[in-house]
């Protein structure tokens, strides 16, 4: 009878423990890893956008617009970097956006996205026409049959400019 | 049942997805291109033949009132492993993956093999059993998604294919897309094989009767 009741509960425990022994072990190994590729990978979109920008300076997202995950600015004065997530048809879509301290947009890049593949291609690759706009986006215009991913897009774009507005 | 016949099983006669309808979910949402397949097949069989081994080795230890929990956690942890080494050095597949990865956790085809294979046949033969029904999993996913690959987006592991890329369904990328694929294949594969998808209800018609001890004693 007690054995029927213990030696389950002991043996499921010891499985669990090794189980997550083993997992904290290649933690240890993939984590520098891991987190030093996608600070790489961060800081080469950012040069991309800028490629006169000297060095990255985090700042503070307090009282930016919810959407902003980061905000850099740089330290020879050569512009100001939005990471902005926004809502479109499929799920989040991840822009950096560049503008300039004149506020004019240096370069934008769509970091990921989960749009309907194919039908929401015009709209990402529309990104050119952004470069050099101001705050007023005007001649930006939506792609018909991809209206929800066009107006997500437009709209992290304002915010990073909400976000410049009050970082400048 | 010789070891070799073990080994081919889960390639031809009870190929995992074409045969015994398992694992659909990965199949249809990576196969967009043949390069995820392979990436997602890869991974997959991956997990099998740890948790085959691991469940094999472990079958006299684990008791019989606990054993689904036990799979559970042996299973994830294996998949969080393979999570945690592809997102180190294979981030583009990682990417690629996306929420499919940690989702393998749940593949019907690896909890299938442990229940049915592994939990009652030595560590050898389970080994054998998991990476030809990883084999089998691959080479139909991989066959999916070359399809969709090919006429869909007119490319084949990204390279281009000349006429088809300029002529390509885009529909066959999206969802009903797969559906359409794969409704074909699995009906081009009844027509060939002997034993059929499901010729027959019930236990008879079951390509696993045998594995599962229960041939002909449920119908």
């Amino acid at each position: 009878m007690k054995k029927d009741f213990v030696l389950p509960v002991i043996v499921l425990a010891v499985i669990c423990l090794v189980m997550s022994g083993a997992l904290a072990l290649i933690n240890h190994v993939t984590y520098p890893i891991v987190s030093e590729a996608a600070a790489e990978r961060a800081e080469l979109a950012m040069r991309e956008i800028i490629p006169g920008a000297d060095e990255f300076v985090l700042l503070s997202n307090e009282g930016l617009p919810e959407s902003i995950v980061e905000a850099y600015t740089t330290s020879n004065n050569t512009g100001f970097i939005f990471i902005v997530t926004t809502f479109g048809y499929g799920g989040e879509i991840t822009i950096i956006c560049g503008i300039d301290p004149q506020g004019l947009i240096i370069n934008t890049l769509t970091l990921s996205h989960t749009e309907t593949k194919g039908i929401s291609d015009p709209v990402f690759n529309m990104q050119p026409e952004y470069i050099g706009k101001d705050v007023s986006l005007a001649g930006i215009d939506a792609i018909s049959g991809a209206t929800i991913t066009s107006n997500a897009y437009k709209k992290g774009i304002s915010d990073a400019f909400l976000a410049f507005e009050i970082i400048k | 049942m010789n070891n070799f016949s073990i080994f081919m099983r889960g390639i031809v006669k009870e190929n995992p997805v074409l045969i015994l309808l398992l694992g659909l979910c990965p199949a249809l949402a990576v196969s967009t291109q043949a390069e995820n397949a392979l990436g997602m097949g890869i991974a997959t069989t991956f997990v099998l033949v740890c948790s085959n081994l691991a469940i094999s080795l472990l079958r006299n230890v684990i008791p019989d009132k606990v054993r689904i929990p036990c799979y559970i956690v042996l299973i994830s942890g294996f998949v969080t492993l393979v999570q945690m080494i592809v997102e180190a050095y294979a981030y583009t597949l990682y990417q690629a993956l996306g929420i499919f990865l940690p989702l393998i956790a749940t593949n019907c085809v690896i909890f299938g093999r442990a229940e049915v294979f592994a939990n009652k046949n030595n560590a050898f033969k389970s080994l054998l059993d998991a990476i030809g029904m990883g084999a089998g999993f691959t080479l139909a996913l991989l066959l999916i998604a070359s399809v969709r690959e090919i006429f869909g987006s007119g490319t084949w592991f990204g390279i281009e294919i000349p006429i088809l890329i300029s002529n390509n369904i885009p529909i066959l990328t999206l969802a009903p897309g797969g559906f359409v694929v794969f409704g074909f294949l699995v009906a081009v594969v009844n027509k060939f094989s002997k034993t059929g998808t499901r010729n027959e209800f019930g236990c008879k018609g079951c390509p696993q009767a045998k594995a599962c001890g229960k041939g002909g004693t449920l119908s």
